[in-house]
């Protein structure tokens, strides 16, 4: 019997640590969910500058991109696929990039985007505790990051930012 | 002309010396920083651009005046605990504090247990 128990314990500690090391780096969640948005004023792509401010009273989407990021090539066909399956605004904030390079990124794969800030510095993304890129950050209403998605957004990552959209816009 | 040179070098070994520790300050807090995009890794070690740009940052404040304290708080208000290597006693973490001492515990109490029925 005191065996049976040793033997259990050790097969328990045992899953402990395999649950632990087998813990992947996207289930790690943002500490900014349930809290404000950190509070920005990037130079924008065109005229006016990308704030804080271009976040009231609508749920939108916050996009970490850069034009030499590959898996960032990859979401960029999701992005349009998102904005057609539900209307929902796009904000990108580019991470370190070259403004001519971003450009003909657009011209070439389209602009999903309402609008661009430009974080030249990638210390605006260190703001919003972005690892990598790219990420994105629902925002609701109220301007509180209600969801973050780590890497590319895929058809899989779509149905579920659907489902919190629909949940926000009936709040 | 001797004193005013002497005073330049003087200045001037001062502000190596301010620099030096600076430095020696940055690379200690760097050590106790987790690279959050590697595999165990702390930012000293790592080349990753996050770990480039938290060194960057983390000397930066340290060149404002700001505490080891105020900067590990910076990071942690915006990666979280994940991003100390050492995480902090709190009402989040005690747990994991705690818990190799209660598993300590309950192996003498279990050993204790075996040989007393012996």
């Amino acid at each position: 019997m005191k065996y049976l128990s040793l033997f259990i314990i050790t097969i328990f500690i045992f899953i402990c640590f395999l649950f632990a090391l087998n813990k992947n780096d996207k289930d790690l969640k943002s500490v900014f969910i349930n809290k404000e948005a950190p509070e920005f004023n990037l130079k924008s792509l065109k005229k006016n500058n990308l704030s804080n401010k271009d976040f009231e009273n609508e749920i939108l989407l916050v996009n970490f991109f850069a034009s030499w990021c590959i898996p960032c090539i990859v979401e960029h066909d999701f992005l349009f696929e998102l904005k057609k399956q539900k209307e929902i605004k796009i904000y990108g904030i580019n991470y370190k990039d070259n403004i001519k390079d971003l450009e003909n990124w657009l011209n070439k794969l389209g602009n999903p985007y309402t609008k661009i800030g430009i974080d030249k510095s990638g210390l605006n993304s260190i703001d919003w505790g972005v690892n990598g890129i790219p990420e994105s950050f629902l925002i609701d209403k109220d301007g509180i990051i209600r969801h973050k998605v780590n890497g590319i957004i895929d058809n899989k990552q779509i149905k579920i930012l659907i489902e919190k959209i629909d949940y926000l816009e009936k709040k | 002309m001797k004193k005013i040179l002497i005073l330049i070098l003087f200045l001037f070994s001062q502000n190596a010396l301010a620099n030096e520790n600076l430095d020696k300050k940055a690379r200690e807090i760097n050590k106790k920083i987790r690279c959050v995009v590697c595999q165990s890794q702390s930012i000293d070690d790592s080349d990753s651009v996050l770990a480039r740009d938290l060194r960057m940052i983390i000397k930066k404040k340290l060149e404002e005046g700001k505490s080891e304290k105020e900067i590990t708080n910076f990071l942690a208000n915006r990666y979280g605990e994940f991003i100390l290597l050492k995480p902090r006693f709190n009402s989040k973490t005690f747990f994991l504090w705690l818990s190799p001492i209660i598993i300590i515990l309950l192996g003498i109490f279990f050993i204790k247990g075996v040989f007393r029925k012996k």
